[in-house]
């Protein structure tokens, strides 16, 4: 078994040519999770008890196909799985909400059981966690879930899939901490309580 | 030089009439008028006469011409019981405010407009819902309205008039939102005064928003739905009584009448029920007021800018010093709005010299 080192990308430089490379827009990224924010606030206690995240989820697989499908990438479900691909850079990407993402000390899990679908897909590997290096893919596909948590927090990862939960993530791009400074949007208070807003001011 | 359009201005602000103002002063009523029409320049005497009676600073009156706000424009609450002297006050509290702003903006960057145009939403409840989605709001009852709109880039003053018949106004400025609110109402109340504005701001932002009935009927049943979504409230709300209605309208922040209409209009309420809810509210003094209300909502922007001119040395008195206005004036436009703490400490522990 081949291994390879890990890598995470976090520094705005890094992560807009990593995801120029791949064909991917970092603000349409970012409004993908602001669509899956925003409709996962939608969820009263007179709906399921999982609305929120099932909101999130379908709205932000389509957001996902809305922003990107074109002639770089279409749609995919392969597997079963509810993705986008692009055939010329061999590259799948789809949507997951996470319990937390952009901690560079915690590999996000997702919120719900991954299946086997995803593992193939992912390229599994038999092998325990190694914080530096994982084993190498052997499909010729690269895997990749726009990971968002309830704050609003967002990451491109390459993870590795394994008994349901991410394992292992080969590549991680984070996107944004949940607190984009130039948006001017509230911070999403996660529970049901009511929201509260702290405007900026700069002195000039 | 003497600029009339400041006289106007600062006759107006005053609610006085030319002739009011000329019998203070002893000056003719046509004097006045010409002084204003600028067919006359005033001696320095005249001028300190007209500053006294007035209680603006001669140098108000020595400056550039005063921001126009057009009349037609402007949003006003509770128009039909206005006097056209409580108008022009009002509006004239508009003009000082933006002059402050226009101060302030060059000195701090405040939140850029984030609203949306929904002057095409014939349904001011669609309106509602569209403009949460647009701020990730969802179902979920706002906690700070005020901070909500600074936050979307919304400028807030206070309305400093001392009547019931200026709630609130807003208008449209440089593409900037600015609201004035009226706070000697309840919390509650300049809430759903703001959330109203909210409404012309984004309902009737290109349109002829002059008082018409269905303009403020849209901008109520705008506030009606911001406020209180209708999925929430469903959600949330059985069987109402006048104990649940009085103890649930703290979740939404609204006053108990404002509650109770809603929960008529979602169909939760009967007809009877409501009327008989109401006469309840009215016998306990929800009427006139909110006898167990919530805490008035401040300004954090105002605060941050005052705490922050403060750390600098700078005084509210240099502020209206340096926009030539009467400190009361000034006091107006943002103090009650700002909250009494607006002092921060400056420096830090004390240093032994040696």
């Amino acid at each position: 078994m081949e291994f390879v080192h890990t890598t995470l990308l976090k520094e705005p430089w890094d992560v807009d040519r990593r995801l120029n490379a791949m064909t991917l827009v970092h603000s349409k990224l970012l409004q993908i999770r602001d669509v899956a924010v925003n409709e996962a606030a939608n969820a009263t206690p007179f709906h399921a008890a999982n609305a929120a995240g099932t909101f999130s989820y379908h709205h932000g697989t389509w957001a996902l196909r809305d922003q990107f499908a074109g002639p770089d990438w279409v749609v995919d479900r392969s597997e079963g799985v509810e993705a986008i691909r692009n055939d010329k850079a061999k590259i799948k990407v789809a949507f997951c909400n996470v319990d937390l993402a952009c901690d560079e000390f915690h590999i996000p899990q997702p919120r719900t059981k991954k299946g086997a679908g995803v593992e193939r897909a992912t390229s599994g590997s038999l092998f325990d966690d190694l914080p530096q290096i994982a084993p190498k893919p052997t499909g010729e596909w690269q895997f990749y879930y726009l990971m968002v948590d309830e704050c609003g927090a967002a990451e491109l990862t390459r993870p590795i899939v394994k008994g349901g939960t991410f394992t292992d993530p080969l590549e991680r791009i984070f996107l944004s901490n949940g607190v984009d400074d130039d948006s001017g949007k509230p911070l999403e208070d996660t529970t049901d309580t009511a929201i509260e807003f702290e405007p900026q001011i700069a002195r000039k | 030089m003497f600029n009339p359009r400041r006289l106007s201005l600062a006759r107006m602000r005053r609610r006085k009439t030319a002739r009011a103002l000329a019998e203070e002063t002893g000056l003719a009523a046509d004097t006045i008028s010409r002084l204003e029409a600028g067919s006359n320049a005033p001696d320095e005497t005249t001028i300190e006469k007209l500053s006294k009676a007035l209680g603006f600073p001669v140098a108000f009156f020595m400056d550039a011409d005063p921001e126009d706000i057009d009349t037609g424009a402007v949003s006003f609450r509770s128009f039909s019981k206005m006097s056209a002297r409580e108008r022009d006050a009002a509006i004239s509290a508009g003009s000082l405010g933006l002059q402050l702003s226009f101060w302030v903006e060059a000195k701090f960057s405040l939140p850029k407009p984030n609203l949306l145009d929904l002057s095409y939403e014939t349904n001011p409840e669609a309106a509602a819902i569209s403009l949460r989605q647009y701020w990730g709001l969802g179902e979920r009852p706002i906690g700070n309205m005020l901070a909500l709109l600074e936050t979307q880039g919304v400028r807030l003053f206070s309305l400093s008039e001392d009547t019931a018949s200026v709630n609130a106004f807003s208008f449209w400025r440089d593409d900037k939102p600015f609201v004035f609110l009226n706070n000697f109402k309840t919390a509650e109340s300049s809430i759903y005064d703001s959330a109203h504005e909210l409404g012309h701001l984004v309902l009737h932002k290109h349109g002829d928003p002059k008082e018409t009935r269905s303009a403020e009927r849209e901008a109520n049943a705008f506030a009606s739905a911001f406020l209180m979504p209708a999925k929430d409230v469903k959600a949330r709300v059985r069987r109402p009584t006048i104990e649940t209605v009085l103890t649930d309208k703290a979740r939404w922040r609204v006053s108990a009448m404002a509650f109770a209409y809603r929960l008529n209009k979602l169909g939760l309420l009967s007809e009877w029920h409501y009327k008989s809810t109401c006469i309840e509210l009215g016998k306990r003094g929800y009427r006139l007021g909110e006898p167990v209300g919530i805490e008035r909502e401040t300004s954090i922007i105002w605060k941050k800018v005052l705490s922050q001119l403060w750390s600098e040395r700078t005084t509210k008195n240099d502020i209206a010093l340096s926009l030539n206005l009467p400190l009361d004036e000034l006091e107006g436009l943002i103090w009650n709005l700002a909250g009494p703490e607006v002092r921060p400490k400056i420096g830090g522990e004390l240093r032994a010299i040696k």
